[in-house]
């Protein structure tokens, strides 16, 4: 053993640590070429479009040739609204939640509740896609009235909640606990939406003449679709919602102590210290969650394709539906021949939503970098 | 307590509601998937409906739906409609049939109603009238049939094969079906089924479901090739992105030299996990199937040309195009591993004289192994899931064979192949609006759930555990 030449085992050793450090190094410049070849592959197929007329890219009706209807400017408008309806709903409900998890709710509870919204966030897309197309487009369709009841009775509910704890006899004292309040706000946002549903049904009594379809008409001289924007917001909704619930709360939660004992040793009670000092303070985190729910939004498939209906509309109405950017690609591409038109367009759909979606995270990513920075 | 609140208190209150509020909305969605998707095998009580006018209809009650309506003077009155599911696709197509509430005249539930599950041609909801052996009939009446089927059950197979079996059933108004024996699923009365019986029949049945091929477009039958293809399409997928994850994240925390490009690699990741799952897809249709795909099929195969081989959506397609998809969830997972190694544990390595490759092949890598099995985990979940790029580079709704099977080279990466989310989608977004392959669809949704939700859990559990581990290793 002895005898063994030290040196060259010592250089076998710096060999292969030199050779893995370089395969290592080629892993990164993998991903590199990855990112770059998805845009070279992608302007690749669509170049030819470029030297063709402008309709072929942006025409409303279509250029010949190609199903009507395929233009991209109402797929780029049906995007958007699905992305928009979908902030609507998404927002306040993660950003609200996010600052009562970060400001109000008792840490231990909270470590408890990250793995249910890591969960909720790995529900797949066509889960919750087919069940909001199936199952709650339908329901929504004919609870029409309970649907715009059910904000207002179930804050209603949440604040007689509040009163009914905070005039309790002593001895139910262990539901002052810190966290127990989470039970007595489960109870009362259900008994809300089940009261939102009775009244609804009441009102349907009065108020309907035939379905909603013709109320809609008549009363208000609205189109009314079963699979409309607003079921796409609250459905896609529910799938950005904890992406921003998660970014927010952890900018939130980062807010250094300090603000916090500055304010309330001014007098500032908990609730006015949380909006006006926290909130402003993770303004730029909480946006670049915003961005990045907005860009999941944009680039959002399954849930679109089940729920939106898939109609080719240019309007902004809450009550019809419209067809996606990425849903007329996953519709028409199987159907589409190479160097075709109509698989060039598609292409270039897919590449605006590459576009975009990298402009919005890169965004998000510089914003949430600026605030990681400000409170390092 | 003080009687004194503020406003302010029930602003919390309210905030907290949304908390709740989301919580709630996501667990009502998955509660509807469960009811429904659990209910698919459990068997339905017939029920024959006897209207006004003389008509019958046997089925059972799948939906009642209000239908308002206002007369010429304005009266308003609220009727309800029944949703039938009738089975026998010839007579109501979509195998439903909606009844007026107000027209019902009597219902009753016949002990003697039977379901016969078709091979081909759906479910027949009626009586057994006859059992006839080549043209001659060796039994009548509900018991004498049902006694004969059943004696002759276990022998079915060879007398199949030997003579003209048939079974007449009689729908309830008295129309006559003659069913081929070769083409009965299953013969069964749901209405005389004890609780027992039921819950027999609803093992066999999630059994079927989870191990027998689709039957009648999907409306029927199991899953066993989709649930077959989700696994070989997400083991290939692991095979690719499992070296290429943990090499990048070495890269990036171990060997990366802090510099311009360790930026540049970074910045790959981050965009890379934001690129939309539907933009991959087409990358993949337009790089692997038609570029790749198109050169190995002029190189290999110019013979079948222009039949493609490769140059059409496949497997292995779709393999890749989730490598990609899923390369950020590996590295993400198995950097954050790498984070949690106490440096002490390096620095004594290094010490000690061994090269880099040493540290991480034999102190570092044993350390992160639970994290890159749950970068592994993760992965599988998400691929298990995505179904949007799939369904433009090779995923198809049915097919007869398997990607691995006995034939030469046992192994078809060139195949299209069935997967469990694009079955959920093909079962539940049918432009007919086919109520018929609903129940299938929910089933699906459950299973597809079920499996990321375990993997997910699964993840979570092994990450909570290696964080314990260090904490206490570093305190």
């Amino acid at each position: 053993m002895t005898d063994r030449p030290q040196g060259r085992r010592l250089d076998r050793r710096r060999l292969l640590d030199l050779l893995v450090g370089r395969l290592a190094a080629l892993g990164g410049v993998v991903l590199i070429l990855t990112i770059l070849s998805v845009f070279a592959v992608i302007l690749w197929v669509i170049f030819p479009l470029f030297s063709s007329p402008a309709e072929y890219r942006w025409g409303i009706s279509g250029p010949e040739g190609i199903d009507a209807g395929y233009g991209i400017l109402p797929l780029i408008s049906g995007t958007l609204k699905g992305a928009v309806y979908t902030l609507l709903f998404a927002v306040p409900v993660s950003v609200l939640a996010a600052l009562y998890a970060s400001q109000f709710l008792p840490r231990v509870l909270m470590e408890r509740l990250k793995p249910l919204v890591e969960i909720m966030a790995a529900v797949p897309s066509v889960v919750l896609g087919f069940i909001g197309g199936v199952w709650l487009a339908p329901f929504l369709a004919s609870h029409v009235f309970a649907l715009f009841l059910a904000p207002v009775f179930i804050s209603g509910a949440v604040v007689a909640a509040f009163l009914t704890r905070h005039h309790a006899p002593v001895r139910f004292r262990s539901f002052n606990l810190p966290g127990r309040e989470i039970w007595l706000l489960l109870v009362a946002v259900l008994a809300g939406g089940w009261l939102a549903l009775e009244c609804g049904a009441l009102l349907e009594a009065a108020w309907l003449r035939a379905g909603y379809e013709t109320w809609f008409a008549e009363s208000l001289g609205l189109t009314f679709t079963q699979r409309n924007a607003i079921v796409v917001g609250m459905v896609m909704g529910l799938a950005v919602t904890p992406v921003i619930f998660t970014l927010s709360e952890e900018a939130l939660s980062a807010v250094p102590r300090s603000f916090l004992e500055g304010s309330m040793s001014l007098g500032a009670t908990r609730w006015q210290t949380a909006v006006h000092i926290v909130l402003p303070a993770a303004g730029s985190g909480i946006l670049a969650a915003v961005l990045l729910g907005f860009s999941r939004a944009i680039g959002e498939t399954m849930i679109v394709l089940f729920v939106s209906g898939n109609v080719p509309v240019l309007d902004w109405s809450a009550f019809t539906g419209f067809r996606a950017l990425s849903a007329s690609v996953a519709l028409d591409l199987p159907n589409a021949a190479p160097d075709d038109t109509l698989y060039r367009v598609l292409f270039f759909a897919a590449f605006l939503l590459l576009v975009s979606t990298f402009a919005i995270n890169t965004v998000a990513e510089l914003v949430r970098r600026r605030l990681r920075r400000r409170y390092a | 307590m003080g009687s004194k609140w503020s406003k302010d208190d029930a602003l919390i209150w309210l905030s907290g509601g949304t908390l709740v509020l989301g919580f709630l909305m996501v667990a009502g969605l998955i509660l509807v998937i469960v009811v429904h998707g659990l209910g698919m095998f459990w068997p339905q009580e017939l029920t024959r409906y006897e209207l006004r006018d003389g008509r019958i209809v046997l089925g059972h009650e799948t939906s009642r739906v209000s239908v308002r309506t206002t007369g010429s003077a304005g009266e308003r009155s609220v009727t309800y409609r029944l949703g039938i599911r009738t089975g026998d696709r010839e007579r109501y197509p979509d195998e439903y049939t909606w009844l007026e509430e107000g027209r019902v005249a009597g219902r009753d539930t016949p002990r003697e109603a039977v379901v016969v599950e078709r091979v081909r041609g759906g479910d027949l909801f009626g009586f057994l009238e006859s059992f006839v052996d080549d043209g001659t009939v060796v039994a009548r009446g509900f018991e004498a049939v049902r006694a004969h089927y059943r004696e002759q059950a276990p022998e079915l197979e060879r007398l199949r094969r030997q003579r003209a079996l048939s079974i007449v059933l009689s729908s309830e108004d008295g129309r006559q079906h003659s069913v081929s024996l070769s083409n009965v699923q299953r013969i069964y009365a749901p209405n005389e089924m004890t609780t027992w019986a039921k819950v027999r029949h609803y093992m066999g049945g999630a059994w079927a479901y989870l191990w027998s091929p689709p039957r009648d477009e999907n409306r029927l039958g199991g899953v066993y090739p989709a649930i077959f293809g989700t696994a070989a399409m997400v083991i290939l997928m692991s095979v690719v992105v499992m070296p290429f994850g943990v090499l990048a994240a070495f890269y990036l925390r171990e060997y990366g030299k802090p510099g311009p490009f360790l930026n540049v690699v970074r910045v790959a990741v981050n965009s890379l996990a934001g690129v939309p799952s539907i933009v991959f897809g087409v990358f993949g249709l337009g790089f692997f199937v038609y570029f790749l795909g198109g050169t190995l099929d002029s190189v290999f195969f110019p013979a079948d040309l222009p039949e493609p081989t490769f140059g059409r959506g496949g497997i292995l397609w779709c393999a890749l195009t989730l490598a990609l998809l899923t390369l950020p969830v590996v590295i993400v997972a198995v950097e954050e591993g790498l984070a949690g190694v106490p440096p002490v544990l390096r620095e004594a390595s290094h010490a000690l004289g061994a090269t880099r490759f040493e540290t991480l092949w034999r102190v570092v890598v044993p350390v992160v192994l639970p994290s890159i099995l749950t970068g592994l985990i993760l992965s599988v979940a998400r691929a298990a899931g995505t179904v949007a790029p799939l369904m433009i580079t090779g995923v198809v709704a049915f097919s007869a064979e398997l990607p691995v099977d006995g034939a030469w080279p046992f192994v078809h990466l060139e195949r299209e192949f069935m997967h469990l989310g694009f079955h959920i989608f093909d079962t539940g977004f049918r432009p007919d609006g086919g109520e018929a392959s609903l129940p299938m669809a929910y089933t699906s949704t459950l299973l597809l759930l079920a499996i990321v939700v375990a993997l997910n859990a699964a993840a979570i559990g092994l990450r909570s555990r290696l964080r314990r581990r260090y904490s206490l290793a570093v305190a």
